[in-house]
């Protein structure tokens, strides 16, 4: 059973809107990374953020609910679904992130600590701006709401499920996605495990020396039974745990292969079947290394994968869910990017990600992989039937 | 419909249990929230742990807060310390996922593993995700713990939003080993405006799931 997408919505250092994004993505130069803006740092580590999108304050969840809200409007928008519409259906919001779950305000706390009473409003935004029962509230719907704070695989958990809604007859229409600002907390916590590159990143290079942070937003709206016929749809989710380190990916990455055939068999397809994959690939010696051991496993050579992280950095609980509308965009167009910014295979890897741009012929699924701190393994089957 | 085959609804952690899951489980570095997590499973199944599932068995991890105590700790080294000298395993706990990662690893659990966060019917959010998870055949069983610790987040609410928590959230686990069932339901759950029972449960429902006899099978509406 397919899920068809009537709506998507999505902000990243490609852009403000899908437009934007469209012509970013296949743009020939690529946007660079800089050192952050939105936060003072000592740390010189190039960053991927939103352009001219100032912060609107007191936003409910902060900037992530508000980019979180703006790729939402835009997803209906394009849906042409009303809000009478929504609010008379059962419609169900997965919404993966990961600063949207924590209370991380350093001025709140600074005051807290200090046994005074601080400025209430980012507890209130915290809570009360909790993703997905945002949007719930918001939009006055009747339906599940789960925020999916897995980590970097949250926003393809978040599609997976609000995908398993709509074919268990759970939900009638559901919002799924994902959102993460760019935050000093993370960012200087991933400087801390030693896994941030100085410079822009180069995801599955031998001479890779880590991960650019990035902030996005991404929605799908999906549907059974559209009114009108989409081209976009997911036809499988496949996850798995690693049960291995609370960080670290297990280096054989069984369960991430196992993850990719729980997938395609939903969909009905077996590798060859697969014009390409969209890899996880963030730029770290331990997550590149298991997704390309696993590909050559699963996949042999003649699959191509790039990683798309090289032009938007890696936004966390946002990753899944932007990546897998970027797989649909290259369906549509028929054209898989290459991974920007790879020049030479480690001699370990077996295989290679693009170094061009390939023009695909009649093709029509694609698989999207997220892989995250705890070893979670996620895997999307995306489609596009014009 | 799901089938809840083994349960435990946990409101005190003894210190001695706490210290002994963290020595048998090398748990020295863990937080206190992973310690609370990882014996509230182990009061749960105290003769069978760690090797008592399957390694095709879900995990649910739902927590409003959090490891709220371990974010407010790294914000601590924000103000107290310069930028690059934050610890790296308090941002690693941090991560609302990271008890989800240590309980799967500890267990042994390689079937679909979630964290979520909800502070409106956390516990009844995650049911619903199990039976989805369950009735998609991803994992034959699934265990489900909803957990919150106690710190000066939890501790502030009552005097910072009354409106919303009247009184401070309890430090409690509740524990759930459940599979898919066609038997008729035995309790059903359904949120209402009322959230006073356990983890977002009304009373009444909270009491069902407190009082009957296991197995028992929940309906969800």
């Amino acid at each position: 059973m397919s899920s068809s997408i009537i709506g998507i919505g999505i902000l990243s250092a490609l852009g403000k809107n899908l437009l934007q994004t469209k012509e970013n993505l296949f743009a020939d130069t690529p946007v660079l990374p800089h050192p952050p803006t939105k936060f003072k740092t000592s740390l010189n580590l190039p960053v991927f953020e939103i352009p001219d999108l100032p912060t609107l304050p007191d936003y409910p969840g902060s900037y992530t609910g508000q980019i979180l809200n703006i790729a939402l409007d835009e997803a209906i928008a394009q849906s042409n679904l009303s809000m009478d519409d929504l609010r008379k259906l059962r419609v169900g919001v997965a919404i993966g992130t990961t600063v949207a779950c924590q209370l991380n305000s350093v001025p709140f706390y600074a005051t807290l600590r200090k046994g005074e009473t601080p400025d209430v409003k980012p507890l209130k935004n915290y809570i009360d701006g909790n993703p997905a029962e945002y949007i719930r509230h918001r939009l006055g719907l009747h339906g599940p709401a789960i925020t999916i704070s897995n980590a970097c695989s949250s926003g393809a958990d978040a599609i997976g499920i609000g995908h398993l809604w709509l074919k268990q007859n759970i939900c009638d229409i559901v919002i799924a996605g994902g959102a993460d600002e760019l935050n000093q907390i993370p960012f200087d916590g991933f400087n801390a495990l030693g896994v941030c590159s100085p410079e822009p990143c180069k995801p599955f290079d031998a001479n890779r020396k880590g991960l650019n942070l990035g902030e996005a937003a991404g929605v799908v709206i999906m549907t059974k039974h559209p009114e009108t016929r989409s081209p976009f749809s997911v036809i499988g989710f496949g996850k798995r745990a690693d049960a291995f380190h609370i960080t670290q990916p297990k280096p054989e990455g069984e369960e991430l292969e196992h993850a990719i055939h729980q997938a395609l068999t939903e969909a009905n397809l077996s590798p060859s079947d697969i014009a390409f994959i969209n890899a996880h690939g963030t730029g770290t010696e331990a997550n590149d290394a298991v997704e390309a051991h696993v590909f050559a496993r699963v996949f042999g050579d003649s699959v191509p994968f790039m990683s798309t992280k090289a032009l938007t950095g890696h936004t966390l609980g946002a990753a899944g869910a932007i990546e897998a509308i970027f797989t649909l965009l290259m369906l549509e167009r028929q054209l898989a990017v290459k991974s920007t910014r790879f020049e030479t295979k480690p001699d370990d890897f077996p295989v290679a990600p693009l170094r061009e741009n390939r023009p695909l012929h009649d093709a029509h699924v694609a698989l999207s992989t997220s892989l995250a701190f705890g070893g979670s393994n996620t895997a999307l089957v995306l489609q596009y039937q014009p | 419909m799901l089938l809840v085959k083994q349960q435990k609804f946990i409101e005190t952690f003894a210190e001695a249990d706490i210290k002994a899951v963290k020595s048998q489980c090398g748990l020295r570095r863990a937080d206190h929230f992973t310690a609370l997590a990882t014996t509230a499973i182990k009061l749960t199944f105290p003769e069978q742990f760690p090797s008592f599932l399957p390694a095709d068995t879900g995990l649910i991890v739902t927590s409003s807060f959090g490891p709220h105590r371990t974010v407010f700790a790294m914000l601590d080294d924000i103000l107290d310390y310069p930028e690059d000298q934050m610890l790296p395993t308090k941002f690693s706990h941090s991560v609302h996922n990271a008890v989800a990662s240590y309980l799967g690893t500890i267990l042994g659990l390689k079937g679909p593993a979630f964290a979520i966060s909800n502070f409106e019917s956390p516990l009844v959010e995650a049911l619903k995700l199990a039976d989805t998870l369950l009735t998609a055949n991803l994992c034959p069983q699934l265990l489900l713990l909803a957990i919150e610790e106690h710190a000066l987040l939890t501790q502030s609410l009552p005097t910072l939003y009354p409106e919303r928590y009247p009184s401070e959230p309890k430090e409690a686990a509740a524990v759930f080993l459940l599979e898919s069932s066609s038997e008729p339901a035995a309790v059903v759950l359904q949120p209402n405006d009322s959230q006073d029972g356990v983890f977002g449960l009304p009373v009444e429902q909270s009491n069902a799931l407190l009082e009957t006899p296991l197995p028992y099978t929940i309906a969800l509406t």
